[in-house]
């Protein structure tokens, strides 16, 4: 009886796990579950925002899932580069507004990633809460970020070994958050080499504690490709969209740090 | 005892196929947001669906906008209209004016394995 006890708990924190409202991810395939025509005006309106700013580059997140079922500390699902761009549509015509540059989960490899440019309607595409968080670096930092993806040495920071909770401190797994840092801090110092970032970044940067459930993380990284705690020694310590914003604003490097919604509202973070 | 081994073994089954569901989402996803942006074209009445060719940051260095990869005649060109309402301002970096933001939609093509299926 004892032990169909433990069987028992054990398939309730499986269950726990497996259900959507686990960890988030970086995936760019979730369905709508907002009307097309909201998703498009609210897509435009922070692109008009970003612009109204005068921003050529900045770190932009969406709400994929509800912050009730997220770690605590952790409101954004998804961060993501976002550079002001002259694109040439299909029929030849060239228009300005923001290309967005994505470390995505690849498609039916959860442990895997690729970089993926999008634009803001299928950024927002399947979010939970329309509601954008925008960071806008310093002038210069942004001049420098537009350098490194305009010169392709951004691919160079890529690693594809993907985890939902990766730890900014080495290596071994990325995630996009990770990935907006290395880009943020390759800008920053000048550099490509990683274990460099990683030195500055353990220096600087102030991750935030996933603080979830052991039961959680020890049958996620069981059973869930894109969850795992081997890059970890001890407490779970990952980057989010907020604790880029801090470095930036900590440092001077943030000229703007907000949330935008659909109904226009723009809160500091 | 055994049922709840049976159990367990069922649940580890589905979340297995739970994460290779979610993959394969992915097309099935990208294809219905197709399908819904070009349907909601009639309703957004100056915004239409557009898809790229072609994508270049904005680069500005030196008072003179520049599209990375292209030869400095044609980005001149370009940009003269991406920057007009900050044009003033485009002899130093730091300006804060507004930028120009087409009011086309502007979407990714859906997956290539899509693409070659639909033909």
């Amino acid at each position: 009886m004892k032990s169909t006890t433990v069987y028992l708990f054990i398939i309730v924190s499986i269950f726990s796990f497996i259900s959507p409202n686990a960890l988030a991810g970086s995936q760019s395939d979730a369905p709508s579950q907002h009307a097309p025509e909201q998703i498009i005006k609210f897509a435009k309106d922070v692109e008009k925002y970003a612009a109204s700013k005068g921003a050529r580059a900045f770190i932009i997140a969406r709400v994929g899932r509800p912050e009730k079922d997220l770690p605590e500390g952790i409101k954004f699902t998804h961060t993501a580069v976002a550079l002001y761009s002259n694109i040439t549509l299909d029929n030849g015509e060239i228009v300005q507004g923001y290309a967005i540059h994505n470390l995505y989960q690849q498609s039916g490899k959860a442990n895997k990633s690729e970089l993926v440019v999008d634009y803001p309607v299928d950024f927002f595409w399947g979010v939970h809460e329309l509601t954008a968080g925008i960071l806008i670096p310093s002038a210069e930092v942004q001049d420098k970020l537009i350098d490194l993806i305009a010169s392709g040495k951004d691919k160079t920071l890529h690693n594809q070994n993907y985890s939902v909770i990766a730890n900014p401190f080495n290596s071994t797994f990325q995630n996009c958050t990770e990935y907006t840092l290395d880009l943020l801090n390759s800008a920053i110092y000048n550099t490509q080499d990683v274990a460099q970032l990683k030195v500055n970044a353990k220096a600087h940067f102030q991750a935030q504690r996933v603080k979830t459930s052991p039961f959680k993380l020890f049958f996620g990284s069981m059973f869930m490709d894109d969850v795992t705690t081997q890059d970890h020694n001890g407490k779970v310590y990952t980057t989010t969209f907020t604790t880029i914003g801090q470095y930036l604003r900590e440092n001077k490097l943030a000229s703007e740090f907000i949330t935008y919604t659909a109904d226009g509202d723009i809160n500091s973070l | 005892m055994k049922r709840v081994t049976s159990a367990l073994i069922m649940i580890l089954s589905m979340a297995s196929l739970n994460t290779q569901a979610a993959g394969s989402a992915h097309h099935s996803g990208q294809a219905s947001k197709h399908t819904a942006l070009a349907a909601s074209e009639g309703v957004a009445s100056t915004a239409k669906v557009a898809s790229v060719a072609l994508v270049t940051p904005v680069i500005v260095a030196g008072g003179v906008s520049l599209v990375a990869g292209s030869v400095v005649a044609e980005a001149g060109d370009a940009l003269s209209d991406g920057l007009k309402s900050s044009h003033a301002s485009s002899h130093h970096h730091h300006h804060q004016h507004t930028l120009i933001i087409t009011e086309h939609t502007i979407t990714a093509d859906p997956a290539p394995s899509q693409v070659i299926n639909k033909k």
